[in-house]
């Protein structure tokens, strides 16, 4: 089967300045994946030419096969994209109801209210309504033509706890349906939490891509740390079984273990005195970090 | 063509919503009326009557205003805030977006006219004949189109301030130059030889010329078309310069 999204050399110049690099990747159908990078590495410029708003410079996009720009092509997307201000004098409804006209099989206008629970703001003047039931307004719009590739731009900024929660609810939803969904975000839990494939870019270039297991296997991995007694030394440390690394932060210790919980067995054995004892998964802020780190040593 | 059909309920929809609609196309043009009116008396101008021949002027000068601002202003607001790049992302054509607008406008114009009509027809005693008021209702609304255009043309500059400033200076300044305000012949006689090109001129001259009894000048049909070409080709030229980044 064809992939959904295809880029192949992909390169975009604005006047001097290069902001994507021979980009080269592709989408299956039905995959959740992460774009990440930091700010300015790009994000916004490849969902851009994806979307068909911005031509690159050199190289091709398709999506389901085709140019971006294609009627056959819009059909089937839907987008969340960031600063948009919504046009005034419109209510939430008809709002939403314009742009269900815009599509040959839309979604219902009540699962719409509802997936984007703005159905006691249903009356209200867009224009009106707070930074979070706007980007909650956005949603329900981006998902207006029943898309099958939906782009989500920092999709949850300006949201509320609850919001959000139903927010990936649905968007949980629709991924068992089979859509394909790109995401970009500053927070990288959501990422580790709901994709199943991340891409890192920096400085307009492809710096790493895998499923968030893999991206974190290859940083120092779990981490048990507690507050010891400054006698116990980094060497007596180093001898618990497993133990990868040793890093001391005053007198807040940390050491590195793939098998933490063999570690934490064996640390309270040797009766050490731990106060404070904090044991974490690596997270996907470590992997970032490490990849943008090596990407600028290369 | 439901898609069409339910961007012009849309755009019809927020144009009325908005006060200054209700205020340019019916209070403004009423009131300016009113004053002329009184100020002028009565006799015969241009071979129709006094109160005739105003009606025509302002009901032409308050439709190309509120033409020009509101599509020039909307526009260039609607590109600021990011709303045209998520229509493009959208199967809507963008053809359909701007002529949703321009079906809009033509349908609060249309209002407009007929309002001051009547307006003129039962308080200022103004007499034509059934035919007479339906071509000159026909007349001003297509005669309006160059106008929107000019809106549009003038919407591609981005800044909504600055947009504001020029269409009301350029709509007052070719409705002084186009006899709208103030009859072309007490302009100085150097500045007639131009005034007559004005697209406003040739919008108010078919008008009088349907009330003093005879059809329009063709002539005046290819100018205001001219006008439209020109506006239209060069608002295109433009955006297509400032979308190819």
């Amino acid at each position: 089967m064809k992939p959904v999204i295809q880029l192949n050399q992909v390169h975009k110049r604005f006047t001097d300045k290069k902001v994507v690099q021979n980009l080269s990747f592709e989408i299956e159908k039905g995959s959740f994946v992460a774009l990440l990078g930091p700010n300015g590495a790009g994000k916004t410029t490849t969902i851009s030419m994806m979307l068909g708003l911005i031509n690159q410079t050199s190289g091709q996009i398709l999506l389901f096969g085709k140019k971006p720009e294609e009627t056959a092509v819009k059909n089937r997307i839907g987008a969340m994209l960031q600063d948009v201000h919504l046009i005034d004098d419109l209510t939430v409804e008809e709002l939403i109801d314009l742009f269900r006209h815009y599509y040959p099989k839309s979604l219902p206008l009540d699962y719409l209210l509802a997936v984007s629970d703005l159905q006691k703001s249903r009356k209200k003047i867009a224009h009106s309504l707070s930074g979070g039931q706007k980007r909650r307004l956005s949603f329900a719009l981006s998902l207006a033509g029943d898309p099958d590739l939906l782009f989500l731009d920092e999709p949850t900024v300006g949201m509320d706890i609850i919001s959000r929660q139903l927010f990936w609810d649905t968007v949980r939803k629709l991924k068992e349906q089979g859509k394909t969904i790109i995401l970009t975000t500053h927070y990288l839990e959501e990422a580790d939490k709901m994709a199943d494939r991340i891409i890192m870019i920096d400085q307009g270039k492809l710096i790493v891509d895998g499923t968030p297991t893999e991206l974190k296997k290859s940083t120092l991995g779990k981490s048990i740390s507690f507050i010891v007694d400054q006698k116990t030394t980094t060497q007596k440390l180093y001898q618990f079984p497993g133990v990868t690394d040793v890093v001391w932060e005053g007198e807040r210790v940390k050491l590195y273990s793939q098998d933490t919980d063999q570690l934490i067995r064996e640390l309270i054995n040797s009766h050490l005195k731990m106060k404070e004892i904090e044991i974490s998964n690596s997270n996907l802020e470590e992997a970032f970090q490490h990849y943008v780190e090596k990407a600028k040593i290369s | 063509m439901s898609m069409f059909f339910a961007q012009c309920k849309a755009e019809f929809i927020r144009l009325l919503r908005r006060k200054k609609t209700w205020f340019t196309s019916l209070l403004l043009p009423t009131i300016l009326y009113f004053v002329y009116d009184q100020s002028h008396g009565t006799g015969k101008f241009n071979g129709a009557d006094i109160s005739t021949y105003l009606l025509m002027a302002i009901a032409c000068f308050g439709l190309v205003m509120t033409s020009v601002n509101t599509l020039s202003v909307q526009f260039a607001d609607e590109r600021k805030q990011g709303w045209t790049r998520l229509l493009k992302m959208t199967p809507l054509p963008n053809s359909y977006y701007l002529s949703a607008k321009i079906v809009s406008q033509f349908i609060i114009n249309l209002s407009s006219l007929v309002f001051l009509f009547l307006i003129g027809a039962f308080t200022q005693g103004v007499e034509l004949s059934l035919w007479q008021w339906i071509s000159c209702t026909v007349w001003i609304l297509l005669a309006t189109i160059p106008f929107m255009t000019l809106g549009i043309l003038i919407g591609t500059i981005r800044i909504v301030e600055i947009v504001q400033i020029i269409s009301s200076l350029t709509m007052m300044l070719l409705s002084l130059l186009g006899g709208l305000l103030m009859p072309i012949q007490t302009l100085p006689h150097w500045l007639q030889k131009y005034a007559i090109w004005s697209p406003t001129y040739r919008l108010g001259q078919g008008a009088w010329d349907l009330i003093a009894g005879h059809s329009p000048h063709l002539q005046a049909v290819w100018i205001l078309a001219g006008y439209a070409i020109i506006f239209i080709g060069l608002a295109t030229f433009i955006i297509k310069r400032q979308e190819a980044i």
